[in-house]
């Protein structure tokens, strides 16, 4: 048995070996991973051309035999010479020591056999939490008694070691006392309490938590008295409870701890000097980009997550399955569950339209148009009913009435003498005319009208030279819904649908008529505010119970339309329509529109022919006359030649356009006139019926680009009311709708579509899941389809189809695309089972997460080069505890290197502290980044003299001066 | 290794409800951190005693607790430069009881350093040294 080395006195203290385990599970959080992947040689591109022929000279077997020594001396040191009997085994220990520490010396760590500082559990403890920026959920055994009357116990953890009652007891004992006095957050000092002032206050990580941390002392009720007895682990406790986010949890994070943020640091100031040392050592690109990436934005290297667009990967891996990859999809489309498959696509809200999808719809597109059209029409034919129940008299209505009350004012006046108040309604009705106008008085304007209504008729008949137009214009100042039998009916299933809401709102002998003689018109503006309350409800009972076909949808719609044209008048709704019939009809439109103002100007015309007969031509009329004249020069020369008048004379007075100067002239041309009276009245007419075919021009252009206006709907309802047939024809065409289902089947085609689109294509292919799902089973259709997406798939050309079946494929053969994957060597070979795992389909894309923490071969962590308040070097000033976690002391390691420089770590017990007795240091102590024994591997860079830690040295300086009074050794 | 379960059977009266799925998962655990294997040997006596607490020694066990001394958990709080060829099965106040399985050896590793105290190529002295049962 080898001689026990320790001296007796640390087996004195045993807690101290058994705390250093339970806080042992801190140490691991420092364990920082890397990859090893492959990389080629060639990839060296950044080494500098010295460094890459030295390099060349280092071969892989001669550095593996550098660490392959080392270990084996570190066996030998600890294990003994197994080469020897077992008794001699350990006698040469000392040798074997010596042999190691002069092999590490060549590699730049030297060993140190000193008493160090000695640390108390309480002083490792803050700088741990300082170090890593979390803090562990406090064992309640650690925590004093007077905190424990503070704090609620944490959920029931079963401890081994607390298995005696008398143990149970004493946790029963310090259950939370009542207390709950909330004291003022100004009675809190945190320099009265010895533990945070000394020993956190240190931490400028501390130092910040304060006020935060305050308020939850403040809320445990904690006495400003207690606080200053508080232990560090209270403290700890305390800390734990303000940062934790659930009951639960067992750490917290506090803040960015000195790990984190040096790694930071060296990564952000040497990132290509680390970028050419991870290629260096085989790392692959990819891992090294998201080490950096990381290292540099959270400060960790372990949990590396490689999230990764593996398309490629997945195109190669089906096409070199190609037959295995199109048979699947041949199968799966084949499959008895493809349909359950589909119809579970279609209703999901994240469906995506496939490449089958699209090539049914071309297939299908005058089906699927017509499908859209007759869901656009159902819409537009039920919303043609209720409008019916929420009638309007239009704007432009109002203003020929306006224009009617103005012309027979006195009458209107007189009738008005009923009502009291009269002259303030008759102001209010001038003054709001032709614009919404209170129901109550347009009824007053109503009744006044009806008393009236052969008036009112013959005046919008010479206004709009329309009967129909004045029967409109009439029926809309006391509308009444207007139904036919189909909406009616319809009607009545749903109110009897609907009994029970609708003998809420309207009389129960209402409902019995309609029970028994289905609704007739007598009710239809009793249950109007019904209807009205509850149109959602009646579109949704239409279209799901509408028996009607296509066209006879088509033609209903046509009636209620013209229906609608009759009785409301045209609305913005029917702008689009209505625009389209006038400009497909712009021939029609001009003729009508000079028609419609020949009644107008035929007036004007005999006007003006009686002025000129009994006033003689004037300079007003000159120039209209001289016009009538030229165009009939001939006859005019001839009729003149008779009062012995000059052919010359006359042709030189009509260019000189001076014919009311020369009386004599002016009076044959007054005769000529008078003798052709109807045809100089007929001119007149035309006259001014040219300026109107100018005029409509430039209407119908403006219909074309411009808004309409109250005229223009006004001028669309009498052209339409005139041509009503030519009207119902265009609504069959219905171009309009047409063109709008053209856009919807277009934008679906072309991937651009909206959601509602997407909704029309599901109810659709809903509506037609059998066809849908017989025309990706037929041969002639499923063969070229597959063989297209495995083409595509081959040309790395990714639709949303192929898209579709490479995830399912992929999934389907997770295994052996992970085998793929791995003999690629795109991932480290002992991925293989946690690959597996961590594939995650994620969308349109699949994405390889590695964040096992084990697998791969390199490992960073992070260590302190020199121990507390190590004295050794003249270099490494530290001022107090806290020093030991600034970047100056820190070096990142590799994981073998960083076990090599714990390999003769001794430490022993002073009192309640424990210190380092031996150590191994670096040689160089601004080396930051030890990657190998050679130097080249080696980062040094000097911290001592970084602004960062001058700026952190005086502050620590000041501190310690001011609060902790520490002194120096 | 019968004696010693015979004698510890008679001093701690507790039965191991573990299983193998549980020493599956512990054996893969370990290939994983580069650990070395648990013995068979150690199977064997987990399937008696999954894990003990006797005479301020605890010989580690399979545990889902958190708070208890599971093999996983103080393996990896063990920093160990030979740690690849070793397994941590154990301790008392100031030696580990680990396995090598470099040497195939039961080996009784001071604390503070990590210096090889005794060796045992059986499992039994090996308990009996970390238990301390002689010693009683």
């Amino acid at each position: 048995m080898a001689s026990r080395k320790l001296n007796k006195s640390i087996k004195q203290h045993p807690e101290l070996f058994s705390d250093e385990k339970k806080t042992a599970s801190e140490k691991i959080l420092d364990e920082l991973e890397a990859a090893k992947a492959l990389t080629s040689i060639s990839d060296f591109t950044e080494i500098p051309k010295a460094l890459e022929e030295h390099l060349e000279e280092i071969s892989p077997e001669e550095k593996l035999t550098v660490q392959q020594q080392i270990d084996e001396l570190l066996d030998r040191y600890y294990n003994g010479d197994r080469n020897v009997d077992k008794s001699k085994r350990y006698v040469h220990r000392e040798e074997y020591k010596r042999d190691l520490i002069r092999t590490l010396k060549q590699y730049g760590i030297k060993y140190i056999e000193k008493h160090h500082y000695p640390l108390s559990m309480d002083e490792k403890h803050v700088i741990r939490m300082d170090f890593y920026g979390t803090i562990n959920r406090p064992h309640p055994t650690r925590l004093s008694r007077l905190y424990k009357n503070y704090c609620r116990p944490y959920p029931a953890a079963v401890n081994m070691e607390r298995t005696n009652k008398k143990t149970k007891q004493a946790d029963d004992e310090t259950s939370p006392v009542n207390n709950n006095i909330t004291y003022p957050f100004k009675s809190y000092d945190l320099s009265t309490s010895p533990v945070w002032n000394n020993l956190f206050r240190l931490f400028p990580r501390f130092q910040k938590l304060e006020n935060t941390m305050l308020k939850t002392v403040q809320s445990m009720h904690i006495s400003p008295d207690d606080l200053k007895k508080l232990t560090v682990y209270d403290f700890s406790d305390i800390l734990f409870r303000t940062y934790r986010k659930n009951e639960d949890d067992l750490d917290a994070h506090l803040f960015l701890g000195a790990r984190q943020a040096f790694v930071k640091d060296v990564f952000k100031k040497h990132e290509n000097w680390i970028r050419a040392y991870l290629q260096r050592q085989n790392i692959h690109p990819r891992y090294i980009d998201e080490l950096i990436k990381t290292a540099q934005s959270k400060g960790i290297t372990g949990n590396i997550t490689i999230s990764s667009d593996i398309n490629a990967y997945m195109c190669q891996f089906a096409s070199e399955r190609s037959v295995e990859f199109q048979k699947y999809i041949t199968e799966s489309i084949r499959s008895d569950n493809y349909a359950e498959e589909i119809r579970a696509q279609i209703q999901n809200d994240s469906y995506i339209i496939q490449g089958p999808t699209l090539h049914f719809l071309q297939e299908n597109q005058t089906s699927f148009e017509k499908f859209i059209k007759q869901d656009l029409m159902e819409d537009k034919y039920i919303n043609t009913i209720l409008s019916q129940f929420e009638r309007q008299t239009p704007p432009y209505v109002l203003k020929d009435v306006k224009e009617f009350l103005k012309n027979n004012r006195v009458l209107f006046h007189d009738f008005l003498q009923n009502h009291t108040h009269a002259d303030k309604i008759e102001n209010y009705i001038f003054k709001k005319l032709p614009d919404k106008i209170n129901p109550k008085y347009l009824h007053i304007i109503n009744d006044f009208i009806n008393d009236h209504q052969n008036e009112f008729f013959i005046a919008m008949l010479e206004n709009s030279r329309s009967s129909e137009y004045a029967n409109f214009a009439l029926n809309t100042l006391s509308p009444t819904p207007i139904l036919n039998d189909y909406a009616k009916d319809m009607l009545t299933s749903f109110i009897l649908n609907d009994e029970k809401n609708f003998s809420r709102t309207i009389s129960p002998e209402i409902l019995e008529d309609i029970k028994e003689n289905g609704l007739s018109d007598d009710f239809l503006t009793d249950i109007s505010p019904y209807i009205q309350k509850n149109k959602n409800n009646i579109k949704l009972f239409f279209k799901a119970n509408n028996a009607f076909t296509f066209d006879e949808l088509q033609n209903e719609l046509i009636e209620s339309t013209t229906l609608g044209i009759q009785t409301n008048g045209v609305t913005e709704e029917d702008d689009k329509i209505n625009k389209h019939f006038i400009l497909s009809n712009t021939e029609l439109f001009k003729n009508w529109y000079s028609r419609f103002h020949t009644e107008k100007y035929k007036n004007k015309a005999t006007f003006d022919y009686n002025q000129i007969a009994t006033k003689g031509i004037s300079g007003k009329n000159e120039e209209l006359c001289i016009t009538f004249l030229k165009e009939r020069l001939n006859n005019f020369i001839e009729f003149s030649a008779q009062h012995n008048v000059s052919a010359t004379q006359i042709v030189m007075a009509l260019k000189q356009k001076k014919i009311h100067h020369n009386q004599e002239l002016s009076e044959i041309a007054h005769n000529f006139i008078i003798a052709y009276g109807s045809t100089f009245k007929n001119f007149l007419l035309q006259q001014q019926l040219q300026q109107k075919e100018k005029e409509v021009e430039i209407k119908l252009q403006s219909l074309k680009t411009t808004r309409t206006t109250i005229q223009d709907r006004s001028l669309m309802h009498k052209f339409i009311l005139d041509n009503q047939s030519l009207y119902m024809q265009c609504l069959g065409q219905n171009k309009p709708l047409n063109n709008q289902t053209q856009q919807i089947y277009s934008r679906l085609i072309h991937n651009k579509s909206t959601s509602e689109d997407k909704e029309l294509l599901k109810a659709y292919l809903s509506n037609n899941i059998y066809n849908y799902l017989l025309f990706q089973q037929d041969d002639a259709q499923l063969q070229p389809h597959v063989k297209m997406i495995a083409d595509n798939v081959k040309k790395r050309q990714i639709d949303p189809t192929a898209n579709h079946w490479l995830k399912v494929f992929t999934q389907e053969h997770a295994e052996e695309f992970s085998e793929f994957l791995n003999k690629r060597n795109i991932f480290p070979k002992d991925q293989e089972n946690e690959l597996l795992a961590n594939i995650n389909f994620n969308g349109n894309k699949i994405i390889c997460k590695f964040n096992d923490g084990y697998s791969f071969d390199i490992r960073l962590t992070v260590h302190h080069k020199h121990a507390i308040k190590d004295t050794g070097d003249k270099k490494m000033s530290m001022e107090n505890i806290a020093a030991i976690n600034n970047f100056e002391n820190l070096c990142i390691f590799t994981d073998f290197w960083h076990k090599i420089m714990h390999s003769m770590d001794c430490m022993e017990p002073v009192e309640d502290k424990e210190r380092y007795v031996s150590r191994l240091m670096l040689e160089d102590s601004n080396t930051i980044f030890y990657g190998g024994e050679t130097p080249e591997d080696q980062l040094k860079y000097d911290y001592l003299n970084d602004p960062r830690s001058l700026r952190n040295e005086n502050r620590l300086k000041m501190l310690v001066a001011e609060r902790y009074g520490y002194q120096n050794d | 290794m019968t004696n010693i379960i015979h004698k510890l059977q008679n001093i701690i009266k507790t039965t191991s409800t573990i299983t193998s799925t549980n020493i599956i998962f512990m054996q893969q655990f370990l290939k994983q951190h580069n650990y070395a294997l648990l013995p068979d040997e150690f199977v064997e006596f987990l399937h008696y005693f999954n894990g003990i607490s006797y005479n301020g020694s605890v010989i580690y066990g399979i545990y889902t607790n958190e708070n208890l001394q599971d093999i996983s958990n103080t393996n990896t709080s063990i920093i160990h430069p030979l740690h690849k060829d070793l397994v941590f099965l154990g301790h008392n106040d100031f030696d580990y009881l680990a396995y090598n399985q470099k040497h195939q050896i039961y080996q009784i590793i001071d604390k503070a350093d990590f210096e090889v105290l005794e060796e045992y190529q059986d499992l039994s002295p090996a308990l009996q040294h970390i238990l301390k049962i002689d010693y009683e």
